[in-house]
Order: structure tokens, then sequence, then C-alpha cells
């Protein structure tokens, strides 16, 4: 008995060890001992590249939605979407290289960005992540999104144009310098200039339009019931040997003044040639004859203020 | 050595001018983005129906400076309209993410048209002994197109009586079935000989 308990034993053991040891590809265990015997080279796997092109052309099926778009001051915004390309040939036939995108709006010039593949969403279509930036100076309003892309058998372009988005109005400057000085003036003299103008404009926004002046009297430092009042001060674009800054747009008292033929000139400020960019030079055409020896600011009366 | 020492006093106070120098920011800088507006070169107004609110948010933005800027905001037309929520606002240095809400409130007895709202956004700058300091200002003026159709908000109230009206049905719902499982634990063989009386 226990000499068969025990060959029953070795039996089953050798069993589980044949079970763990030989390799599992193997159909048994003769077919294991076939290939070892021979010595004939075991077959392998061969990798094979097939590009299947189809003649079905590529589809823009989708362009998902941009909500309305704030441009940034002086920089480039980056928007992005996403598109879905369906080719009947299959993902395969899709040419991820070709999708691209552009942003349109009449007599503005397009904006361009490229798209990557993020995923195949099924057998026959894939999704692409598309990016374009919009620039400051970009004219406000709807941008039509222009979205392209092209498959490798048939290999025309195939365009989507149905969605489009807002560019926001951006209305925002840079000003300097900050502060407006002149030269000791007296009583009744003329055409007074300011020393250190002109105030430079710089449109770091896209608003295209006039610029306005909202002065306040200056009051005396020393006593305040002396005052130049804001209506003694004009606003002119250009300086020269005849002032012409004195013959300009005459400023009142807390009231906004739009200075005539002023334009906030959207454009790129680093192209230069004053593209995005006013000047403004000031003068006392009559300085007022009751006034006392002091000094005069906007110390106490509040800061004029320069805007759209 | 008295003279060295004079020497690196003059280095130091000069380190401390040039430092002040520099800190002085010589420019000024605001912006206002607006989801509608009526001017410039297009335009994009807003469209609502009487009786409808809205929320809209103005972005305020002060990349191009580090000094942060407060900014004061009024409306200076369509007050029937419109409301503002604060009328001081910290813009951060640097940023451009500050986002100003406005409210919008059409009345439902409202007369529909073309109805204007214009804010002004002033940066408060202090005044300077001797000059004229200089502030910037935006002014955000879209138009509300207000239309012939009446929204009708749902009563809080009926929405309310709504839901306590599921609520109820619902424990209802729970308490007849655990009756039922009660009385058929309690008394199975009596509901059974019920059924077998029936079908004789």
């Amino acid at each position: 008995m226990g000499v068969k308990k025990s060959l029953i034993l070795t039996i089953l053991i050798l069993l589980i060890l044949s079970v763990i040891i030989l390799p599992k590809v193997n159909a048994g265990i003769l077919d294991f001992i076939k290939k070892t015997i021979t010595g004939k080279a075991s077959s392998r796997p061969t990798n094979i590249t097939i590009t299947i092109s189809g003649t079905n052309p590529a589809k823009i099926t989708y362009v998902s939605p941009i909500s309305a778009v704030d441009p940034t001051e002086a920089t480039y915004k980056s928007v992005t979407f996403y598109i879905t390309a369906y080719d009947e040939d299959g993902v395969a036939d899709l040419n991820d290289s070709s999708f691209r995108a552009e942003f349109n709006n009449s007599n503005e010039p397009r904006r361009s960005g490229s798209c990557t593949l993020v995923n195949d969403i099924n057998a026959k279509s894939a999704n692409y992540s598309c990016t374009v930036n919009m620039w400051y100076w970009d004219k406000s309003g709807v941008w039509t999104i222009n979205a392209s892309g092209t498959d490798l058998g048939n290999k025309s372009i195939a365009t989507n144009t149905s969605t489009t988005f807002t560019y926001n109005q951006l209305k925002a400057m840079v000003i300097s310098p900050t502060t407006l000085t002149w030269p000791a003036i007296s009583p009744n003299s003329t055409n007074q200039t300011s020393d250190n103008d002109p105030t430079l404009i710089n449109n770091t926004g896209n608003y295209n339009g006039t610029i306005d002046v909202t002065a306040i009297n200056l009051l005396g430092e020393s006593d305040p019931l002396y005052i130049i009042y804001a209506a003694n001060f004009t606003v002119g674009l250009t300086t020269g040997a005849q002032n012409p800054e004195c013959a300009g747009q005459a400023l009142a008292n807390n009231t906004l003044v739009t200075i005539t033929n002023s334009i906030s000139n959207r454009g790129n400020l680093s192209a230069g040639g004053g593209a995005g960019q006013e000047e403004f030079y000031y003068c006392i055409p009559r300085v007022p004859s009751n006034l006392s020896s002091q000094t005069y600011s906007t110390t106490l009366g509040g800061s004029w203020t320069i805007g759209y | 050595m008295e003279k060295m020492k004079k020497e690196t006093k003059v280095f130091l106070l000069s380190l401390v001018i040039a430092f002040f120098l520099l800190s002085i920011n010589p420019i000024k800088a605001f912006g206002v983005s607006s989801p509608y507006w009526n001017d410039g070169d297009s335009e994009n107004p807003l469209y609502m129906s009487r009786g409808e609110e809205k929320i809209i948010e103005i972005n305020l933005q002060n990349r191009e400076s580090n000094e942060d800027e407060t900014v004061k905001a009024e409306i200076v037309e369509g007050q029937e309209i419109a409301k503002l929520k604060k009328d001081i606002v910290v813009v951060k240095g640097n940023s451009i993410d500050t986002k100003f809400p406005v409210e919008i409130k059409i009345p439902k007895n409202f007369t529909p048209g073309n109805y204007k709202v214009k804010i002004i956004f002033k940066t408060i700058t202090p005044g300077e002994s001797g000059a004229v300091k200089m502030g910037v200002g935006m002014k955000v003026s879209f138009d509300v197109i207000v239309g012939e159709k009446i929204l009708e908000k749902p009563s809080k109230i009926k929405k309310e009586f709504f839901y306590i009206l599921i609520i109820l049905v619902i424990v209802l719902l729970i308490i007849i079935l655990m009756i039922k499982k009660f009385f058929v634990r309690k008394n199975p063989s009596k509901i059974l000989t019920k059924t077998k009386k029936q079908k004789k």
C-alpha cells in the first residue's frame, strides 16, 4: 500500500512540474519534444505595416464651440478648440499632420494655427486639438473658424466653416509720463506749453476710436481759493515752433472732452511707425491774471484722466 | 580709514537713490474687456426678454504695470436696468482676469426697445505736488435690446410644493410596502387559505 501511495504521489508531482516547466505556447508535450529534437528554426512573428489608403474623402464632422474670448493686453491669447475628422476608409487613412485651423474676419489678417491628434474616437473618427493665437489688436466681433485637413487616399481637402466665435472688445492703454509739468509761468503770459509733454498713449487693446481727456481745475497748494481752471488748458496732437497745441481742443472741468482727430489706431506696437500710438501736447494759451504766486497742482482737486 | 568710510557711505546712498528712482513707475496702464459693446469698429448688443435677469462679467486687466490699481466704477447711463454689485475694485499689477459683475434686470412691464448702458471705470490716482497727475479711464458702453417676449420665472413656491409632493409619494409607497411585508410575515397561512378559498 505504502509503495503504491508513494508512486501515485511521485507521478502527481511530475505532472505538476511538467505543467509548470513546459512553455505555455506548445500545444502539447509531444510537440515540444518534436521541436527540440528536429532543431528546426522556430517560426518568428513578423511585423507588417499595412497603409490603408481609401478612395473616400476625409470629412470634418464637428468643430467644438468656442465661448467669447477676451483679448489680453499687449500680447496674444491662445484659443484652443477640438475638431472631429471622419474617414469612411478608417482613421489610418487620415493625414494627421495635414489638419490645421484658421480664424477669419473680413478684411482682417487671418490667424493660423496647427492641430494635433488627441485620440481615435472609433475606427473611422479621430479627435484633434487645435490652437490659434489671437493678437491684442485683432478686431473685436465675430470670427469664423476654418478647420481643414486631408486623407492619404483621396487627398481632397476637407473643410468646416460652420462655427464662429466672438472676440470681445478690449479698451486698454499705457500712458507715459504720468505727470505733466510747466516751467514757472506768470499771470497774463500766453502760449505756455508743458515742458515734459507729449503724453504717449499706447493702445494695448483692440479699440479703434477717439481718445478723451477729463481735466480737473488746478488748485493752489497753499491757498486753494486761487484756481487755474481746466478751461485754460488746450490739447493738441502736434507741436512745433508756432505751438499748434495752443490752438487745440479746450478742456473743461470734470467733463469728458473728446480730442478732435485723435485716434487710438489699433495695431502692432512692436511694428513701429506709429501703429497703436497717439501723442498729446498741452498748452495754457493765456494764464489767468488773478493768480497768486504759489504752486498749482492736482493734489487737492484730483487727477486728470485719459481714456477711450 | 576715515576717507574709505565716507566713500562707502556715498556709495550706499547712491545705491538707495538709484533704487528709489528705479522703483518709480513712469507708466500708467489699465484695460477693460467687455462681452458687449457699441463703439469702435464693431458692435455686439445684449439681447434680453422682459422679466429676464442676467449678470455680465467685465474683465479688468493691469498686465503692463507692476503696481496695483484701485479702480472706481460708475454707471452713467442705463441705471434703470443696470446695477453694480460694488463700485471700487483693486486690480492687481500684472493681472489680466479681475472679473467685475454687472447685473442687468429687465422689469416685466418694460417697453420693448433699444436701451443704452454706459459704465465708466477710472483709476484712482493720488495727486502729486507741483504737477498735473494723469490717470487712465475706460468707458464700457453697450446696447440692451429688449424683445416683446415676457419671460415667466418659475415660482419658487410651486417648485418647493412639487418637491414636497414627490417626497410624500415616496414615503407613502415605503409605508405601504412595509405594512404589506408585516402582514405577510405575521400571518402567511391566512393569506394562503384566503387565496385558496377565493380559487374555490
